[in-house]
Parts: structure tokens; C-alpha cells; sequence
């Protein structure tokens, strides 16, 4: 049987002791608390999430009143990279892992 | 300009006026010195006192001192037979100074003839100096590269030659390693090969930052030799992975809030992991174009990683997402211009400003181990405080080659309220011979200063309540390759309340610095420390912050907890306090253990013109006052609050003697040395704790 692909949620740049919530098609699927962003890296954490076919990703930042919806095409790994900048949430979709230093 | 380019690095001496020891590092970038290297039109300064050191048996040493920096932006450069000549208005770094001009004649005619510098400082007398070239390059640090027994293999130094991938059609050809990239940024990086140690990490799958830095601390040449800092010395590993293993290299070094290791010194070492994805095609001598982009990311990770070394942040970081350098992330860059367009832009350089910086900039915010990373994003001071009044000396923040290291440190982060209690730490640094100095390290005293910046960027001097006059304590410090431990002395200093109130009752950042006098013949500045002290709790903690910042609270913090009948309010503030305190609070722990000394010692008071006893001393109310403040200092794993805990518990243990409880006392140190040895404190530490554990009889 072939492995669910995964959503690997980088949440990037911008975080600061943040609440973070990602549901899938509208399910919750992974609620984080004290979010911070590692500026030596650009990294606060990454969040794996099981998820085949085309979906609905909702990003939503309480602690910034900020959220975001995205059709993303699971049919394969992703990995999404999320930032917050100037209350707003950006997310990028790549084919390939993020590497930072 | 026509001629040979006069770039470069020029050292030289107080000429006028005369009898001053004053030295002048001078760097002139004003045309291209070295190839392929940009200009920055700049030209700066950092300027030394120089100290003559006399050891015994050894021919006197000289030691330069650093007191400040300046910078010349956009220089006026003229030329006519005989010289060449640039002028321009001085700006310093920090603090407030008359207004300054600069006239530099460098002499065409006789070849090497000093380079003349005069400062011209409105009100006051000009200063000259004679410079001569030191370097076709503007600074010089010295890198140690070591690696792990499981990635040992070659490459271990990179290599990319610039037409092997894509690249911008204008590139130069050449080979670049990471000395070449740092050479065209105007930085002469010595890779110390002789140094490269390969260390044993079979037992470790992934690393932390506090690994790394541990790892460092052991193999780190400069630094197990006893090296003092700020110093141009850098070390970098290579490494398996990172805990987090899509980072493919770290500068581990720097405060836990930006993922570092959170000790102090920072900027001194960084990681690059061999077994990251990016370096899964690295060869050695690359064919394909999968092994080319190995290769690039290679030198790459190096390059940035010892850029952060210099005090780099991101470029997105410092609002130039789009800036063409090795400080951004390619995949940042293609996200606003496209898939590939970084690499296919890249000139394989860091951008003007941070050229700017690492030649430029002030000293102690790029040499290692001078200001924290981060600190004012290079910028140096926070927005507006650049001309905000600074005490004389607050600045002579580093050091050369000095006997004596002064390390300030704390725990990073302080909870609202939480009194402030600082470690000054003295080191010996030299290598083979005792070291006896003057080791009252309490401001009190007058062998120490303490400056603090405050949130809103303000500097002021700790004033202390008391000024206090003793007989000199000296101590005297083994060698630095002598018994671990035996090199060093520390002391807790509190500073949150002083003869001006309290100065952390803001949350926000802090930085402090201080510089040691000794007993009058030395002057040692330390690093630079940051903390940041939280935001209230919630509102109620808030509003009582109203009562807790008052001038008797910190007068009963400051005095250690005291009975007089004028500090009777303030003592039932601190009462309500320790009520309000949820049970782990380090606030109330803190407090307690600041107190507890005042309740358990005998307090007299004028009655009728006579001195009377007017509270007999209750060490069995203190002991109640502090267990819970050893519960929570004690479960805090960090060694940041070892000598806090080891202060209390020790004073403790003279408490239960006093009320003839020997058992206990020794039971209480003998619990402290086990906690102690637990943290990782220097096995001399413990074993005197633990001797002294055996008098208690």
C-alpha cells in the first residue's frame, strides 16, 4: 500500500511566542503554542501533516487575528513554508524540503 | 586615481600631542587594493590605549586597549604630486563627541613614508598620528577549522570554481574557497590547517547548539590555550546533523531566544552538517551538475555561516529580501524573482552594506566575542539612541591581549520583578604563570563598573546605594593550563536597585558590560551581556508592580532584607509578594534568598540616643523563608544559577550551625555539591563544598 503523502509544514519567519492552528479541510489537525522563530535559521518548527489528494489548508494565527486558505495537491510530499510578515500570513508550496542555515 | 592604490590597513602612534599612549588602527577603502574586491568609498578607525604589561621574568608586554571606533562615509579624495589626500567629517559609533574632522595625507613620494592622520575636534586640540601599512586588507581573523571522526572525509575545505553551475554571464572565472570569498570582501581569513582536529562523535546522531558549543569549548585551540576575548579567532566544525536536520549549518553561538546555545561569550564558532541533504552529491572533484550545486552549497554554508560569525544577519532580516549576497537563502531570493534566479544573479559577494560592516563597521560588533549577534542588526544602537548620552568609558568595551579576561553573565531571560543578580567572573589567560589580583568584584567597593543599556537604548552607570572602603581582597589565580577552575574567581553581584532606583523594571532587552579596575592598574572591560526581563504576568501582577518598584522595596532588596522600623512597609510588600507568587516563582525565590540574610543576623537601633537590640537575629525563620526558593532554583537545570544556589545553600548551611543543627548544615552541602556536580560545575568547586560539608560538626 502506498504511504500517505505528508504536508510538512515549515513555519518560518515572523513567529513570536504564537499560537498556530492548521486544519485540513476543515479538520484540525495540529494546534502549537508558544511559537517562535529561531533567527540564527529562520525556523521556528516544522509540523507534519498526513494528507492525500487535493485539500483545503487553512493556516489561522490566533495571537495575530491572521488566517489563510490554500487548495494544495497532495498527491505527493509538500512542504509549505509559512512566514508571517506585517500581520499577514505567507505561504509558499515547494516540491522539495527548505534547508536553512 | 592614477598610481598604486593606497587601500588598505595602517597602524601607527600618538605623535602630537606628546606622552600619550594612544594607538590608531586606520582603514582606507578607497580604490580597489585588492582584485575583484568592491570599494566602499569609507574609510575608519578604532582607536587603542596602549598598555605596557611587566611579568616577572619575562621582557614587558604591550596591550592594546580598545576604546572606540569611527567612520568616514564618502571620504573627499584628492590627489597632487606628492600625496594622496582624503577628508572627511568623523562619525563615531556611540557616545557624544565634538564635532570631527579628519585630514589624512598619504605620501606618494618617499615610497613608505607614514601616512599622516589629523583629527581636528572642534574646542579642543587636534591629535596627530604617523601610520604605517599593515595590510592590503582592512581586518584579520584567524579560523580553526576541526571535524568529526564520522564525516572525515574529503572535501572538508570547499572548493567551487564559479563556471561549474549557473551563474551571472559577467562572472570572473576563478576557484573559490572560503578564504578567497573573505579576501574579496577585504578579510584576511587564515584557515589554521595545523590546528584541524578530528574528533571522536560516534555516540552522537544529531547535535544542539549547546553540544556544539560544549564541543568547542574542549577542542577550540584558542581557547583551551586560554585566549581571551573579544578576539579575532574563530572556530567552525564539521559536523553529522543538526537536531533540526533540514539546517545545514548554525551559528550556534549566540542567545537560546535566537536558537543558540545562550553562553556568553557569542560569535565565536559555527557548524556545518555533512550529512544534510544539500551535500549529498559532494565530491571532491565534481562532474556532474548535481555534484557542481554540492559544491556551490558547500562553500556556500561555510561562508554564511561564518558570516553570522561576523555579526550577519539574513538579508531578509534586515529588510533587503532581494539583496544579491551569501547572507540570503536562495529559495527567499526565488520566491520573488523566480525559480533559479538566484543563482543565475549571484556574483558570488556579500552586498555593500555588509562589506560595509565587516571592514567598517564598529569593532566590537564584528570582532568574535565582542557584542552579542544581533545586537542593533548591526546597526550598532537601537534607532535614536546614537546620540543619547553615554558615561565616559562605557564603551572601552574590549580588549586586546590582556592577563586578565572579565566575563559578565546571568541567566538570559528574567521573569517581572525577578531581583537581578549578575556573575562577574575574572580569568588568568596566561598560560604558565599565578596571577594574584584584587578580586572584591561588588561595585560597592570601587574595583568594578557597571553599565547597563537599557530597553529604550539609554546607557547609565550602576551607581550603588553604599560606597564602601576596605582592605584590598586578593586572590590568587592559577595558570590557565593549570588545574580546571583554579584560573578563575566569581562572585554574584546584585545590581537591580542602586543610588538612582531600580534599573530593570522594564520588560524589554538589556545589555551590560563592565569593566574591572582592580586595585587601580588595569583596566579590563568585559563582554557584553544581554538579558531581557519579561512582561507581567497578568494584570494583577501588573498593578503591583505599583507598590514593588518603590524606593524602600529596592532599599530592602539592596540592604539584604532589614528590620528598621522606616523599611516596615517595604518588608510587608515583599510579605504580600511571596503570597501572591505562584509556588515555582523565581520572582519570589529570588526575593527570598535576597532577604533572608537580614532576618537571621541581630538588628539594633538608636533608642534614646543609645544603641539597643531591637530584633534578635531568627536564622529558623530565614531557613523557612528560603526552602522553597532552593526547590526552585535548585530544579532550574541551568548552569546560569549555580552560584545563586550555591550563595544561598551555603549561607543556609551557616544558618543551621548558628542554631546548632550541624546534621542539617552538612546534609544541606552536601545536597548542594551533588546538585552542583550534577550542572556541570569544575570538580574544584565541588570538593570544597564538600570538605566544608565535613567540618560541620
Amino acid at each position: 500500500m502506498a504511504a500517505v503523502p505528508t504536508l510538512a509544514i515549515d513555519l518560518q519567519d515572523g513567529f513570536e511566542n504564537d499560537e498556530v492552528v492548521i486544519r485540513v479541510d476543515g479538520e484540525e489537525r495540529a494546534r502549537r503554542t508558544g511559537v517562535t522563530t529561531k533567527r540564527l535559521y529562520g525556523l521556528a518548527e516544522t509540523v507534519e501533516v498526513p494528507a492525500g489528494g487535493p485539500v483545503t489548508l487553512e493556516l489561522q494565527v490566533p495571537t495575530r487575528g491572521a488566517s489563510k486558505t490554500l487548495p494544495v495537491d497532495a498527491t505527493r510530499d509538500l512542504w509549505i513554508g509559512v512566514s508571517l510578515q506585517g500581520g499577514e500570513i505567507h505561504a509558499a508550496v515547494s516540491v522539495e524540503p527548505y534547508g536553512y542555515a | 586615481m592614477p598610481g598604486d592604490p593606497i587601500s588598505g590597513w595602517y597602524v601607527g602612534d600618538l605623535t602630537t600631542p606628546g606622552g600619550g599612549s594612544d594607538r590608531l588602527h586606520l582603514r582606507i577603502d578607497v580604490d580597489r587594493k585588492i582584485e575583484l574586491a568592491p570599494v566602499t568609498n569609507r574609510i575608519s578607525a578604532d582607536l587603542f590605549h596602549v598598555d605596557e604589561i611587566k611579568l616577572p621574568g619575562q621582557p614587558p608586554q604591550q596591550a592594546e586597549v580598545y576604546r572606540e571606533s569611527w567612520l568616514i562615509d564618502r571620504p573627499q579624495v584628492t590627489q597632487d604630486a606628492d600625496a594622496v589626500r582624503a577628508e572627511g567629517v568623523v562619525r563615531f559609533w556611540n557616545g557624544i563627541h565634538p564635532s570631527t574632522t579628519a585630514q589624512i595625507r598619504i605620501p606618494i613620494k618617499p615610497a613608505n613614508a607614514p601616512v599622516e592622520v589629523t583629527l581636528l575636534h572642534e574646542g579642543t586640540p587636534s591629535l596627530h598620528f604617523n601610520c604605517v601599512k599593515a595590510s592590503k586588507f582592512f581586518r584579520t581573523v584567524n579560523l580553526e577549522i576541526d571535524v568529526c571522526q564520522s564525516v572525515n572525509n574529503p572535501p572538508i575545505f570547499p572548493v567551487y570554481g564559479t563556471h561549474a553551475s549557473t551563474r551571472p554571464a559577467s562572472t570572473p572565472k576563478r576557484d573559490l574557497t572560503i578564504e578567497a570569498v573573505y579576501a574579496e570582501a577585504g578579510i584576511d581569513l587564515r584557515i589554521l590547517r595545523e590546528n584541524l582536529t578530528v574528533i571522536d562523535d560516534f555516540t552522537v546522531k544529531s547535535w544542539t547548539a549547546a553540544e556544539l558549543h560544549n564541543v568547542m569549548q574542549k577542542h577550540f585551540h584558542y581557547m583551551t590555550s586560554g585566549g581571551g576575548w573579544p578576539a579575532w579567532e574563530l572556530w567552525g566544525l564539521m559536523a553529522t546533523q543538526f537536531e533540526e536536520p533540514r539546517v545545514g549549518g548554525v551559528m550556534f553561538d549566540t542567545s537560546k531566544q535566537f536558537g543558540g546555545a545562550g553562553s556568553a561569550s557569542e560569535r565565536q564558532g559555527f557548524a556545518v552538517f555533512r550529512k544534510h541533504l544539500w551535500f549529498n552529491d559532494l565530491v571532491e572533484t565534481p562532474k556532474t551538475a548535481a555534484q557542481a550545486e554540492a559544491a556551490r552549497k558547500f562553500l556556500y554554508t561555510w561562508v554564511h555561516e561564518a558570516g553570522h560569525a561576523f555579526n550577519f544577519l539574513h538579508s531578509w532580516d534586515k529588510n533587503r529580501p532581494s539583496a544579491l549576497s551569501w547572507m540570503n537563502y536562495d529559495w527567499k531570493y526565488d520566491s520573488i524573482h523566480g525559480a533559479g534566479a538566484f543563482w543565475q544573479s549571484f556574483p558570488f559577494r556579500f552586498d555593500d552594506e555588509e562589506l560595509i560592516h565587516i571592514r567598517h563597521g564598529n569593532r566590537p560588533s564584528v570582532i568574535m566575542g565582542g557584542d552579542p549577534w544581533a545586537s542593533g542588526g548591526h546597526a550598532e544602537a537601537p534607532p535614536g539612541a546614537e546620540y543619547l548620552k553615554t558615561p565616559p568609558g562605557a564603551m572601552a568595551s574590549v580588549s586586546g591581549a590582556l592577563p586578565v579576561e572579565l566575563l559578565v553573565r546571568s541567566q538570559e531571560y528574567f521573569d517581572f520583578m525577578e531581583p537581578v543578580s549578575l556573575e562577574l567572573r575574572l580569568r588568568n589567560t596566561l598560560p604558565d604563570l599565578p596571577l594574584t589580583l584584587e578580586t572584591e568584584l561588588d561595585p560597592e567597593f570601587g574595583g568594578i563598573t557597571v553599565y547597563i543599556r537599557r530597553p529604550d537604548g539609554r546607557i547609565v552607570e550602576f551607581s550603588p546605594v553604599a560606597c564602601k572602603l576596605a582592605a584590598q581582597k586578593f586572590t590568587t589565580l592559577a595558570p590557565a593550563r593549570g588545574e580546571e577552575g583554579a584560573d578563575r574567581y566569581s562572585q554574584n553581584v546584585f545590581i537591580g536597585y542602586g543610588r538612582y532606583g531600580f534599573y530593570f523594571e522594564e520588560p524589554g532587552q538589556y545589555q551590560v558590560r563592565a569593566i574591572y579596575h582592580g586595585a587601580g592598574n588595569v583596566l579590563v572591560p568585559s563582554n557584553v551581556h544581554r538579558l531581557r526581563v519579561g512582561q507581567p504576568r497578568d494584570r494583577e501582577q501588573d498593578r503591583f508592580a505599583q507598590d514593588f518598584f518603590d524606593s524602600d522595596i529596592g532599599l530592602s532588596l539592596y540592604l539584604k532584607g532589614s528590620p528598621s522600623d522606616a523599611l516596615r512597609g517595604a518588608m510587608d510588600t515583599l510579605q504580600e509578594l511571596f503570597d501572591r507568587e505562584p509556588e515555582n516563582s523565581m520572582t519570589a525565590a529570588k526575593t527570598a534568598a535576597r532577604i533572608a540574610p537580614g532576618m537571621a543576623r541581630d538588628f539594633h537601633d538608636v533608642r534614646e540616643n543609645e544603641m539597643v537590640l531591637t530584633r534578635e537575629a531568627d536564622p529558623g525563620a530565614a531557613l523557612k523563608l528560603t526552602d522553597r526558593a532552593v526547590q526552585t532554583l535548585g530544579e532550574e537545570p541551568s548552569k546560569a544559577f549555580n552560584l545563586q544556589l550555591a550563595k544561598l545553600m551555603e549561607k543556609r548551611a551557616d544558618m543551621m550551625m548558628t542554631i546548632g543543627d550541624p546534621d542539617r548544615a552538612r546534609k544541606e552541602l552536601l545536597d548542594l555539591a551533588y546538585k552542583l556536580s550534577e550542572r556541570g560545575a569544575n570538580a574544584p568547586v565541588v570538593e570544597d563544598i564538600r570538605r566544608k560539608a565535613e567540618t560541620c560538626r
